[in-house]
């Protein structure tokens, strides 16, 4: 990849400055800007009910069935048979109940996890994180590193009430608007909008 | 007297609607679980009524046997109440309605019960519907949307998110909708799902079951809204979240007996069907919900589509 210059200060033109913390990123997860996190934060409690439902209903039929220990033994039942018992039976009900509540903390166990690796490369929080924007490239710089890139590699800017996103390959940016100190959103907006698409 | 229960089931459950929209401020994050408390507490009380004076013999067995179904009903209801603080009613109404058709396709490809030709019609007509309701929603520019929620009470913004969730409801209900008629079924379907749902149910039990479900529901929404979130009911706010609720379980009552007179049941349904185009009559005068003529024309085609299938229905 083509290594670019940083920004310097006195090139920036737009600087924004903020810093990541854990009560921060869980807001952020909790209040998502895509449209697709948001249908999976919707989905994802939903598929967990419906999942324990489907477990706890499955091992309601098989208390119902006849199917007892001796008969599980039984001679005359094959291999194949008591494989499909146990499957069917007992691991696919226990398997939604699992999937059903996970479907619940997933996302914490997710956010937890990064935190941790988070505090491992960048030490306890805060973890400051300074955007700046020069005439033709851009420079994030976080800790003791930092990656500059030119405006083509955003793929698309947008807006909300309280961020300005960035999309770069498969990820989306936030850059809250309190944290410009150098420059406006609005400014920024319309900085940005006369070199990458401007997404509604 | 078919004629009356009708008109009954349809004024109190497009008055259920229009109640449960008044209930459910975009400012109230709780709304829907408020809803569902309200609902759940009406509904409890008419259980009383059916098991104590009405003479219906209910069991665990019976509540335990119908809950796939009514589970599916009080999913996609929450799931309804929670949409209506983002989107207008006569939007959402005709989209939750919709849901006949699904269940049409679910029983066709589950218990091959083959729809004739203009049931297909219907399906096709809700689907289109739909699709184009959904498509000049997210088309509509903002200056346009703007200008004709000039005189609505309450500002909406254009959102995938707002549709999903009538979205939701359709197909949730629509599973619902089909677990009901295998529970419910007279004889065996001959598929894996006798053994899946091996109790049969008959259809008042099966009633008293989802209500008893529904209170519940309310008094789990009860324990988090007032216990977990400490917040405070008020008569103003929670008023219309009430009377919707008793509009709900009456329509649920008069629909009962009206499609209970066989000789007259595809006009009862019929007509009971074609409330949420009464729905949005109602959001017209009282919450002042204009639409442009391509929503009221895309609703028009999935109100005729979810009438066709109420008569065939019955």
């Amino acid at each position: 990849m083509t290594q670019y210059q940083n920004v310097t200060p006195e090139e920036a033109r737009f600087t924004v400055r903020f810093a990541y913390t854990s009560d921060l990123l869980k807001d952020w997860q909790r209040h998502p800007v895509r449209t697709s996190r948001k249908v999976v934060r919707i989905i994802r409690p939903i598929m967990g009910v419906v999942l324990i439902l489907v477990g706890l209903w499955n091992l309601w039929l098989m208390g119902r069935r006849i199917c007892t220990i001796e008969q599980y033994l039984d001679f005359r039942f094959s291999f194949l048979d008591r494989v499909s018992y146990l499957g069917w039976e007992l691991l696919l009900p226990l398997l939604c109940l699992v999937v059903g509540v996970l479907e619940f903390f997933i996302d914490r166990i997710r956010l937890n996890r990064s935190l941790k690796r988070m505090q491992k490369e960048l030490g306890p929080e805060p973890w400051p994180v300074e955007y700046r924007f020069g005439a033709d490239r851009f420079t994030i710089s976080q800790a003791d590193t930092s990656t500059s890139m030119v405006y083509s590699r955003i793929a698309s800017v947008g807006e909300t009430k309280d961020f300005v996103l960035l999309r770069i390959a498969k990820n989306v940016f936030r850059l809250p608007k309190y944290a410009f100190v150098q420059g406006t959103p609005q400014e920024f907006m319309a900085f940005l909008g006369a070199k990458v698409p401007v997404k509604k | 007297m078919w004629f009356v229960l009708s008109l009954i089931a349809l004024l109190c459950w497009s008055g259920s609607d229009m109640f449960s929209k008044i209930g459910s401020k975009p400012s109230d994050k709780l709304s829907h679980w408020k809803m569902v408390m309200a609902v759940g507490l009406v509904m409890g009380i008419h259980a009383a009524y059916e098991v104590f004076i009405g003479g219906v013999e209910i069991t665990w067995d019976t509540i335990v046997a119908y809950l796939p179904a009514s589970f599916m009903y009080i999913l996609s209801m929450t799931l309804g109440y929670v949409g209506l603080r983002y989107i207008e009613l006569s939007v959402s109404s005709p989209i939750c309605n919709s849901s006949g058709g699904i269940a049409a396709v679910l029983c066709f490809l589950f218990l091959q019960e083959m729809p004739g030709l203009v049931q297909w019609i219907g399906v096709a007509a809700v689907t289109i519907g739909v699709v184009l309701l959904g498509v000049v929603e997210m088309n509509e520019s903002d200056d346009a949307r703007e200008l004709r929620q000039k005189n609505s009470k309450v500002k909406y913004e254009k959102s995938f998110i707002a549709l999903l969730f009538p979205i939701l409801y359709c197909i949730i209900d629509a599973l619902g909708t089909f677990f009901d008629s295998v529970i419910l079924r007279e004889e065996a379907t001959g598929t894996f799902l006798d053994t899946v749902f091996p109790t049969v149910l008959e259809e008042g039990p099966a009633n008293v079951a989802y209500e008893l479900t529904f209170l519940a529901c309310g008094i789990v929404a009860a324990i988090y809204v007032l216990g977990v979130k400490r917040d405070r009911l008020t008569v103003k706010a929670e008023g219309p979240k009430l009377l919707g609720g008793i509009f709900e379980t009456a329509g649920q009552f008069a629909y009962i007996y009206a499609l209970g007179d066989t000789a007259h049941a595809g006009f009862a349904a019929a007509i009971i069907a074609s409330y949420c185009a009464l729905s949005v009559v109602w959001s017209r005068i009282f919450l002042k919900e204009k639409l442009s003529w391509k929503h009221y024309g895309a609703i028009a085609l999935t109100v005729a589509g979810i009438v066709i299938l109420g008569i065939f229905d019955a």
